[in-house]
């Protein structure tokens, strides 16, 4: 086997073990065929003497030091197993995160049957419009914290899904993708919306529930307003 | 030789090489394979690693009358390697030595000690 002969060899072994900078490394055999040959040998000896082109492939090849792999295969396969099982789980990640929009969306209505008077099948305990606008103002707050939650909820839910589904695609391929970050995928703008939003409603929230039970109390004479009103008394038909 | 032995210690001794100096790959494969006789051209893909390991580094370096050869040197984690690698490395051999010229003398050697054959 001739010079060419040989970097042609190399060249095709280097191509089946996908080994990257494969010119970098022909340049470097080039370089000891250049050395050799001006020290009086013959490209025949010069090839004879190399290690086979496949060995040396071989070595560069890129799975080579990542064989502590395969001694977790059985770790691994339970791992991937139970991370199968457990996807199970973002069923309920996700039914949580519907109740939660059920839960703004009820303290929504609520809100809207005290500003408006509404009895709603006589559900909504009377109290003086004075005291029923702040618990209304309170309880639009409560919504809003509530979808905001419902949001971020569903959001995380749906990004560690994904990083869920990136790790056991990991597990089990040849050339391993880089982890997803578990927090939810939010464009800066969006998330400092939802945070501004969120404690927005939650100020807003403590301050007309101050209001309204200050305002309630006042009007009934009393601290426990609801015992004045029979709120609960007559919800179970006293 | 056991190949087996030299292939632990290979590393160690590219280290060492150009612990001593930078040196062309070239250099090292020739350095090596006089003296502890191991096949042409299985140094490179050692540097390689190495170098990908982030213990050696690589330069171009003009020659008068020629193309630039690559040059290998040590960086500082290689230094810090090669002095832990070392001191583990020489401790271990004093511990087999002294282990095996320790051994009972009811079967005295026979033969020359073995001596590494010098390519000079």
């Amino acid at each position: 086997m001739n010079k060419q002969a040989y970097l042609n060899a190399l060249q095709d072994a280097l191509d089946r073990h996908h080994v990257p900078d494969a010119q970098d490394i022909l340049a470097e055999y080039e370089q000891h065929f250049a050395f050799k040959l001006a020290d009086g040998y013959t490209e025949e000896e010069v090839a004879a003497r190399l290690a086979r082109p496949q060995d040396i492939a071989a070595q560069y090849a890129p799975g080579h030091p990542r064989e502590p792999r395969r001694g977790m295969g059985a770790l691994r396969a339970t791992l991937w197993v139970a991370t199968g099982l457990f996807s199970l789980v973002w069923l309920t990640c996700y039914a949580f995160a519907i109740a939660l929009f059920a839960a703004a969306a009820a303290a929504a209505v609520i809100s809207f049957c005290l500003l408006t008077g509404l009895g709603l099948y006589g559900l909504i305990p009377g109290m003086p419009y004075a005291g029923a606008v702040p618990l209304a103002l309170c309880l639009l707050c409560l919504a809003a914290l509530l979808t905001v939650a419902a949001l971020w909820f569903f959001a995380a839910t749906t990004q560690n899904v994904r990083v869920n589904a990136r790790w056991r695609r990991n597990a089990l391929a040849e050339s391993p993708l880089p982890p997803l970050p578990w927090y939810p995928p939010f464009a800066p703008e969006a998330r400092r919306a939802l945070r501004g939003l969120a404690l927005l409603a939650a100020m807003g929230f403590c301050i007309t529930f101050v209001i309204g039970y200050i305002v309630l109390a006042l009007h009934a004479g009393a601290l426990e307003f609801w015992h004045v009103w029979r709120w609960f008394e007559t919800a179970r038909g006293v | 030789m056991n190949a087996q032995y030299k292939k632990g210690v290979l590393d160690l001794c590219v280290l060492s090489l150009l612990h001593q100096g930078d040196r062309y790959g070239y250099e090292v494969s020739e350095y090596l394979a006089n003296r502890i006789d191991i096949a042409d051209g299985t140094v490179y893909p050692l540097l390689r690693k190495l170098k990908g390991d982030g213990l050696v580094s690589t330069y171009l370096s003009e020659e008068s009358g020629g193309p630039p050869r690559k040059y290998y040197a040590l960086t500082q984690l290689g230094r810090d390697t090669y002095q832990t690698d070392r001191a583990d490395y020489l401790a271990f051999a004093q511990a087999v030595a002294e282990l095996l010229t320790d051994e009972p003398a009811e079967d005295p050697p026979t033969q020359q000690p073995f001596k590494e054959k010098s390519h000079e």
